[in-house]
């Protein structure tokens, strides 16, 4: 039975066992198509991770290459992870998580098909914008499903992260079993 | 080739999320951790809808300003930075040891 109580700062939370968690339609469609979605890609992120080595060395890149794959995406999320985020807060998730997915999805091909380090460079920084206009969508969407059930949060957040665990732990399975079979 | 997938799996599920229903519309107060129905910030964000793209950079920086005084806030923003330095220094790491063999 849920009691509520304060803590030092006054703020109001509640204590003891919530009561059943009871989603309707929506809240199922909205939970089913961001968990799967982000089974897939979190998959696909996770084989990468593991093939990049041999990509790179493919390419002819060095750790230093390695590096830079890794950091260029990094860099335009830093820099339009704040202006996005606030992007999303006025013209809503939805714009955003598609846009995002789209650029992303262009970035990782144009990535695919290249053949050097220059041509590497515009791709990867596609995907750092994609991927920012993606994640930031998709926490904030996910964060808004979630908040209508405050007193289950715990245990649907735990569930979206389990999923992510899950992504993280077969996509470099499958990843490693790639680089195996095409060393 | 995994590159090729993931730009696949990215096309795919990209029409996946267009069945979903927008959860927030545009304008009004916005809650630190994502608006739901309209609640009243805690910081008093604001989003500047119409505005232009000035008006919107001004209003986040405020919000973000807003967000950093808050000492609850950059906890979290170290926990999360933590996070993140380690997954870099194990991703560049860990292909050392796969190399050795």
């Amino acid at each position: 039975m849920p009691m509520s109580t304060m803590d030092r700062d006054g703020t109001s939370f509640s204590t003891g066992t919530p009561g059943p968690l009871v989603l309707d339609g929506t809240t199922k469609l909205q939970l089913g198509v961001l968990l799967s979605c982000s089974l897939l890609i979190q998959m696909g992120v996770g084989m990468i991770i593991v093939a990049l080595p041999m990509y790179a060395s493919g390419l002819g890149l060095g750790a230093g290459g390695v590096g830079l794959i890794i950091a260029l995406p990094q860099l335009t999320k830093l820099l339009f992870n704040l202006p996005l985020g606030y992007f999303i807060d006025v013209v809503g998730r939805k714009p955003a998580l598609v846009l995002g997915s789209l650029l992303d999805a262009i970035g990782q091909y144009g990535t695919a098909v290249a053949s050097g380090l220059r041509q590497l460079a515009l791709p990867r920084l596609l995907i750092g914008v994609g991927s920012a206009s993606s994640a930031c969508s998709t926490q904030a969407y996910t964060l808004d499903v979630v908040g209508k059930f405050p007193q289950h949060s715990g245990r649907l957040l735990g569930l979206i992260q389990a999923v992510g665990f899950l992504a993280f732990a077969l996509g470099p399975e499958l990843g490693g079993r790639y680089v195996d079979c095409h060393r | 080739m995994p590159f090729k997938v993931l730009a696949a799996v990215l096309l795919l599920t990209t029409p996946l999320k267009m069945l979903l229903p927008e959860t927030r519309g545009g304008g009004g107060n916005v809650g630190v951790v994502g608006a739901v129905g309209g609640i009243q910030s805690e910081y008093g964000l604001q989003t500047a809808k119409g505005v232009g793209l000035v008006g919107s950079m001004k209003g986040a920086i405020a919000s973000y300003r807003a967000l950093l005084a808050d000492r609850r806030q950059v906890a979290l923003l170290a926990m999360k930075l933590s996070f993140f330095c380690g997954l870099s220094l194990i991703l560049t790491i860990v292909r050392s040891p796969t190399e050795c063999h």
